[in-house]
C-alpha cells in the first residue's frame, strides 16, 4: 500500500514539481522584459487656492493641486467625506472669500482615513509644517472592516501607490498596514497593479513563510514600480480679505434662518431631506440606532491611529473636527462614547487641536450644527470656520 | 509497475502545479504582455447609504 502511494503519487508529484521549477528557471528571460521602467514625474503649477475636489479623477491637474495645497505652507488642506458640499459657508469658500485664507478640500462619501493616510504618504516629503484638517465622521467607525475597496481604488490614485511602494523612506508600519489591506481585499480587485503587488508581497514576507509570495517572486521577480515624483510650483496664497470677523452675529442669524425654514419636523432636519429619507412609506418617521463601536476590532480606528502617528512624526500642523450625529434621529449615541473618548485621548496625547461637535443628548445639541442627520449645516460650518481661523490664522 | 498510471499522475500533477503557479500566483497575461497597463478596479459595487 505504502509502496504504491510512493510510486503513483509521491514520485509523480516530485517529478512534476521539478518540471515546473525548470520552466520557472527557463522563463526568466520573460520577466526581464518587464524590467524597463520609465520614471514618472508629475510637474506643474498649483492652480486651485479655494474650492473642492470630490476626488482626483479629473486628471493630473487635480493631483497637482492636492499635492500643491499640501506643499503650500500658506494654504489649508481639508480632508473630509460626504459633508463636503457646495455651500458658501463651507470653509473652502468662506475662509478664502471672507478672510483671505486659501483652502482646498477633497472628498465625498467614503473618503476615509486609509485613503487620507495614503494621500499624505504620497506627499510625505512635502507635509512637514503643512496645514491639514481632518473632518472625522463617527459613522466611519460603524463598519468594522473600515474603508471599502471601491473607495480605496477611487481615492488612492495609481501615482500615489507607486510613490508609496517605491519610497523606501516610508516606515514599515505604514507599508505593512497597506499591504495587509490590499491582501485582505485582493479577491475584490480585478487586477493588482505592480505597486499593489509589491506592498502585498512585503506584507506576506513579514509572515513566517508564505509560499504564494515566495513563488510569485521566483516567477515574476520583484514587482517593478515606476519611480514617481512631484515637482510643483505653488502660488502665493494671500487672498483679498473683505469681512470683519463678526462670528456670533452671523452664526446666530444663520441658525435662526435654518430653524425658521423647517416646517415638517421637530428633529432639526431640513424639509427636503426629511421627506426624502426619513418618512417611510407607511408614514412613520424613521430613526437610527448605531451599533456599539469596539475600537479593538475596528479597522477604521487603526487607520485613525496611523494617520495621527504620521502627521505627528512629520510635524504637520494638523487639526481634527469630530462631527456630530443628530440625537433627535439617532437613539443610543452612547454607543460611540468609548470611541470618542479614545479619539480625544489620542489627540490630547499628541497635542493636536480639535473641535468636538459630537453630543449624545438632545439637550446638548445645537439646532443647525447639522442640516440633516449627519451632514454639517451652515451653522455647523461657521463653528468649523471659527475653529480653523483661530487655529491657523490668528 | 503500471507505467500508464505513473505517467498519467505525473502529467496531472504537472498541469495542476503549472496552473496554480502561472494562472493563480502569476498573471499569465501580464507575463506575455508586460507592456499592457491594466487598471485595478473593484469587483464589488458599494451603494452609498444614508444610514
Amino acid at each position: 500500500m505504502l509502496k504504491k502511494l510512493v510510486i503513483y503519487q509521491v514520485i509523480p508529484f516530485v517529478i512534476a514539481c521539478g518540471l515546473v521549477s525548470v520552466i520557472i528557471i527557463l522563463s526568466s528571460p520573460l520577466r526581464s522584459a518587464q524590467n524597463i521602467l520609465v520614471p514618472q514625474k508629475l510637474s506643474g503649477e498649483q492652480k486651485k487656492l479655494r474650492g473642492l475636489y470630490d476626488n482626483l479623477l479629473a486628471g493630473e491637474q487635480s493631483e497637482i493641486d492636492l499635492i500643491g495645497s499640501i506643499q503650500n505652507k500658506g494654504q489649508l488642506s481639508i480632508l473630509g467625506s460626504s459633508e463636503l458640499t457646495e455651500t458658501k459657508y463651507a470653509p473652502y469658500y468662506f475662509l478664502p472669500d471672507s478672510l483671505g485664507m486659501s483652502v482646498l478640500a477633497i472628498g465625498h462619501a467614503h473618503h476615509q482615513q486609509l485613503s487620507m493616510l495614503c494621500e499624505l504618504l504620497a506627499a510625505k516629503e512635502h507635509i512637514s509644517n503643512s496645514k491639514i484638517c481632518i473632518l472625522l465622521s463617527p459613522s466611519w467607525f460603524q463598519d468594522p472592516a473600515g474603508t471599502n475597496i471601491e473607495a480605496f481604488i477611487e481615492f488612492v490614485r495609481p501615482n500615489f501607490l507607486n510613490k508609496i511602494a517605491g519610497d523606501s523612506t516610508i516606515s514599515k508600519k505604514y507599508r505593512l498596514h497597506l499591504g495587509a489591506y490590499i491582501h485582505q481585499h485582493s479577491d475584490k480587485i480585478s487586477v493588482l497593479s505592480p505597486a499593489m503587488k509589491r506592498l502585498r508581497n512585503e506584507y506576506l514576507d513579514s509572515k513566517p513563510f508564505h509560499i504564494e509570495s515566495y513563488l510569485y517572486k521566483k516567477i515574476m521577480g520583484e514587482p517593478k514600480v515606476p519611480y514617481t515624483s512631484y515637482s510643483i510650483s505653488t502660488k502665493n496664497s494671500a487672498l483679498p480679505k473683505s469681512w470683519k470677523t463678526q462670528w456670533n452675529e452671523l452664526s446666530k442669524r444663520i441658525q435662526k434662518d435654518f430653524v425658521a425654514n423647517i416646517h415638517t419636523n421637530t428633529m432639526y432636519v431640513n424639509d427636503v431631506y426629511f421627506k426624502e429619507h426619513l418618512v417611510q412609506k407607511n408614514g412613520e418617521v424613521r430613526h437610527g440606532s448605531p451599533d456599539y463601536v469596539d475600537i479593538t476590532a475596528c479597522e477604521e480606528f487603526g487607520d485613525f491611529n496611523l494617520l495621527v502617528d504620521l502627521m505627528k512624526e512629520q510635524k504637520v500642523q494638523c487639526s481634527f473636527v469630530i462631527q456630530a450625529l443628530n440625537p433627535y434621529f439617532y437613539n443610543n449615541l452612547n454607543n460611540y462614547n468609548d470611541l470618542i473618548t479614545a479619539v480625544k485621548k489620542k489627540l490630547n496625547d499628541n497635542q493636536i487641536p480639535y473641535l468636538d461637535l459630537f453630543v449624545t443628548e438632545k439637550q446638548d445639541y445645537e439646532p443647525g450644527v447639522l442640516k440633516d442627520v449627519m451632514h454639517l449645516g451652515d451653522y455647523g460650518w461657521m463653528k468649523v470656520n471659527h475653529f480653523l481661523y483661530t487655529t491657523y490664522h490668528e | 509497475m503500471n507505467k500508464f498510471k505513473f505517467l498519467r499522475n505525473t502529467l496531472i500533477y504537472f498541469l495542476l502545479i503549472l496552473g496554480y503557479v502561472y494562472l493563480y500566483i502569476a498573471n499569465i497575461e501580464f507575463i506575455l504582455h508586460p507592456e499592457s497597463e491594466l487598471a485595478p478596479k473593484s469587483t464589488v459595487n458599494f451603494v452609498y447609504q444614508q444610514f
